[in-house]
């Protein structure tokens, strides 16, 4: 290539390079105009329709577009020809085009051509001749949609609120999915379980699972986890081996939202080893004694509990008499009330700040078996929103403290901002009578948005219970009378029956049907049906 | 072949003189000059079309007379025959024998002015047609070269009708330009009276030679031309096609019948020409836009439409150059 030609072929790529940037500015305008006018329109019908990712796209959409345009106007940048008929057409009268094509030939009428190109191209300023320029009604619209995108971005309104939580829960549905299928592989794991154990579990889990798939709002969500973690600990509670018992509550645990404070872990600590005291008998394998007497053992350094200390030895050599091993039942009993009753104070504390008690809350509700064994069910109820808990108690149907038994859990008044602390425990022999604070307020699973004080005074709804008539020594869930009994006068309203406050006793009834759906394996279309009633029940 | 751009310059320089000495003896009408000192170096003849006294006879003279060719000028009338154009044998006595002598017509001359020709008989035209294609004239068994360089310039007169015998269009095409010599400015027109009533005429001298032209050809075809230009020439010519796609409504609409293939080679070898004498060594667009006009408008054929809605060949042109 001579000199001449390559001077020329030089020059006509500097005039390329200029009008291939107006084509980028002009285009990248085009397309940020078109970016932030789809951004705008995503962000409007965002205002009026929950949508979670409207910013990203919307912000994805203004950079595409911007990037289109600057994409476009590479692509279309102007050929070589192109760019020297660019020139040309600023009064060089295709002398460029003409040289760029006589590139080689080297006859003298072409050298010629290509001097007197030369001569006129040299003194040429090509950012003069090809200034950047911008439309200014192009680059008014595209600052304008830019500057509404922005403004509509940070309105806030109630749509973009409701798409927040939408995605939340959603997001904590897949957490919980997740959890629930991880509880489901452990149970196939599990050797203790026998198989038939594993398959009710597991078509628990999976109900449990399908369950939260409908979830479609908050509500439904934590009642929906709520059901997953009684159950679990239900059937952890109802497991015979302190192993499978362990591991099931490990399941429990993990399905939890959150963490458990360490009150309540040394309250669940010590309603197992109760359970395991109540198991142990002459055919308890060794094992099982050396870990129920390190469990005691570390409870007991814990609680700072001498009784508890000192047992752990005997129960490991298999040296504790029936009065001794009394003595420690009534002594873990004691510590795990206090251990209760620690947990729901610090839990109410925390209200009492006023927090938003967004996790579960622990009812707990005290169940006096029969005979005489309580059953301490931990149960979570509602997000309380002003951080109350509401609690119950039940007490002993038989008014009984089953000898050796642990006190009915007594529950706490319900005052507007406080947690109910851990109540009294009952006093009382095997046969004595079991009196109780009745707890007021909603119980299972439910929750007083408005933590009014619920004065015994007031008149709640009245029901009957219909048809039955109460034994001398019965009790019932009541009012304490005058005489500090628990005691409820036979005879009733127009049916023959006990007239009771429904406050009172909503809670057993809503837990009581709780318990006979699942445990009876109804079809989950009925379980949901009897739960929403008696959900909305205790609204 | 020009050498360098020095010799490219006096080539130049030649022509300009050339121009401006014809300037001397014809006032205003500087566009007619450039364009028939154009078609005069790409090798054309020149239909001049003007109103009686505008000059076209005594600008032929000044052309011929600058340029110091042979010029003859035939008068064309109805009674004019054949051979009184291109001459005829003479019976003539050589030797005591009676033998047969070709007496050349007035053809035989570098310039030839055909005043009015359309007054002549379509078989007298047919025989200036021949030689200004061929370049020869054929009497009897004889052919006859015609001298180089040659080239007819014929005249119309506008305004008379009757009785004359309009060209056909297949003759039309063989003139490499047509002219219109538009009647002079008021300013000119004084001038023109004060050069030929009040002094005498002006003298003119000879600035190239018959050589010089034929050498300026070659220089003109070895112009070149680029791409984009010859793409933009070609348009315009397929452009004047009705019959043709994608050609612009106004062809659809007022013309029958486009412009030939020779248009084309026209349009290109005048465009260099020109550019030529703009002293560039290309062509450019604006080369092509200016010739275009006496190149087209004697050779596309406008339908009864645009004669009804005034619309002229010289409009629809300009419409098809904006077009592009």
């Amino acid at each position: 290539m001579s000199h001449s030609d390559l001077f020329i072929k030089k020059f006509i790529q500097k005039v390329r390079r200029r009008m291939t940037e107006q084509k980028v500015l002009q285009y990248g305008m085009y397309g940020a105009l078109a970016g932030f006018t789809l951004a705008t329109i995503v962000s409007v019908i965002a205002l009026m329709v929950p949508w979670y990712y409207a910013p990203l796209i919307a912000s994805i959409g203004a950079v595409v577009g911007v990037a289109a345009g600057i994409t476009l106007g590479i692509v279309k940048r102007p050929s070589m020809e192109k760019a020297a008929l660019g020139l040309d057409a600023h009064g060089f009268q295709e002398r460029l085009i003409t040289s760029y094509q006589l590139a080689g030939k080297e006859d003298s009428f072409s050298q010629m051509q290509k001097a007197d190109t030369i001569r006129r191209v040299n003194q040429v300023q090509i950012r003069k001749t090809f200034p950047l320029k911008v439309r200014w009604q192009l680059l008014l619209a595209m600052l304008g949609t830019a500057a509404a995108f922005v403004i509509i971005s940070f309105i806030p309104t109630a749509a973009k609120a409701q798409a927040q939580e939408y995605h939340e829960i959603a997001r904590q549905v897949d957490e919980d999915i997740r959890k629930v299928e991880d509880a489901i592989e452990h149970v196939e794991k599990m050797e203790d379980l026998s198989e038939a154990e594993k398959e009710t579990m597991i078509s628990s889990l999976e109900e449990a699972k399908k369950e939260l798939q409908e979830v479609s709002n908050a509500e439904d969500l934590e009642k929906a986890r709520e059901r997953l973690t009684v159950k679990m600990t239900q059937e952890a509670n109802q497991a015979e081996k302190r192993k499978v018992r362990e591991e099931l509550q490990t399941l429990s645990d993990a399905l939890r939202e959150e963490p458990k404070s360490e009150e309540e872990q040394l309250a669940e600590d010590l309603a197992d080893l109760q359970k395991d005291l109540q198991n142990l008998n002459e055919n308890t394998s060794a094992e099982d004694r050396q870990a129920i007497a390190g469990e005691m053992q570390r409870l007991g350094q814990m609680t700072g509990n001498q009784t508890m200390k000192d047992g752990a030895a005997g129960i490991r050599n298999n040296t504790t008499s029936g009065e001794q091993l009394q003595n420690l039942q009534q002594a873990v009993s004691g510590e795990q009330q206090q251990a209760q009753a620690n947990a729901q104070q610090a839990s109410g504390e925390q209200n009492n700040q006023g927090q938003n008690n967004q996790g579960n809350q622990s009812n707990q509700t005290a169940q006096n078996t029969p005979n005489g064994q309580s059953n301490q069910n931990n149960q979570n109820g509602q997000n309380n929103q002003n951080g109350q808990n509401n609690q119950q108690a039940q007490s002993n149907p038989n008014g009984q403290n089953a000898s050796g038994n642990q006190n009915s859990q007594t529950g706490q008044n319900n005052q507007s901002g406080q947690n109910g602390s851990s109540g009294q425990s009952g006093q009382g022999s095997g046969t004595g009578s079991g009196q109780s604070q009745a707890g007021q307020g909603g119980g299972y699973n439910t929750g007083s948005n408005v933590g009014t004080e619920k004065d015994p005074s007031l008149t709640g709804q009245m029901i009957t219970i219909p048809n039955r008539e109460l034994q001398d020594n019965e009790n019932l869930d009541g009012k304490i009378n005058a005489a500090g009994s628990g005691t409820t006068q036979k005879g009733g309203e127009a049916w023959a029956g006990t007239s009771v406050d429904y406050q009172q006793v909503i809670g057993s009834y809503t837990q009581n049907a709780y318990n006979k759906v699942e445990n009876a394996n109804y079809p989950s279309g009925v379980q949901n049906i009897v739960k929403s009633y008696f959900d909305d029940l205790n609204k | 072949m020009v050498q360098n751009e020095q010799e490219m310059q006096q080539i130049i320089d030649t022509v300009l003189r050339c121009e401006a000495e014809i300037g001397k003896a014809i006032i205003g009408q500087k566009g007619i000059i450039r364009q028939m000192i154009i078609a005069i170096l790409t090798d054309g003849n020149v239909l001049l079309e003007g109103v009686p006294g505008v000059g076209k006879t005594q600008m032929v003279k000044a052309i011929a007379r600058s340029m110091n060719l042979a010029f003859s000028r035939i008068q064309f009338t109805p009674d004019l025959m054949p051979a009184d154009v291109t001459g005829t044998n003479l019976i003539v006595k050589e030797d005591g024998q009676n033998k047969f002598k070709f007496e050349a017509g007035p053809i035989f001359s570098n310039i030839v002015l055909a005043d009015e020709i359309n007054r002549a008989t379509p078989k007298t035209q047919s025989a200036l047609l021949e030689a200004m294609q061929e370049k020869t004239v054929t009497v009897g068994k004889q052919t006859y070269l015609l001298p180089k360089p040659f080239m007819v310039l014929a005249t119309q007169n506008p305004i008379e009708n009757e009785g004359t015998y309009p060209l056909p269009e297949a003759q039309l095409d063989r003139f490499l330009f047509k002219l219109n010599v538009r009647f002079p400015a008021k300013e000119e027109l004084k001038e023109i009276v004060n050069l030929t009533v009040n002094r005498q005429e002006a003298t003119l001298s000879p600035v190239m030679t018959a050589d010089d032209i034929l050498r300026i050809r070659q220089v003109i075809y070895d112009m070149p031309i680029a791409d984009a230009v010859m793409d933009y020439a070609m348009n315009l010519v397929y452009n004047t096609h009705p019959e043709l796609k994608d050609v612009p409504d106004i062809t659809k609409k007022y013309v029958s019948n486009g412009a030939s293939p020779r248009a084309a080679q026209a349009i290109v070898k005048t465009a260099k020409a020109r550019a030529l004498m703009e002293h560039r060594f290309n062509v450019s667009f604006e080369d092509i836009q200016y010739v275009a006009f006496p190149v087209l408008r004697h050779r596309m054929i406008c339908n009864f439409e645009a004669l009804s809605d005034n619309m002229t060949p010289d409009k629809i042109i300009a419409q098809l150059l904006q077009q592009q």
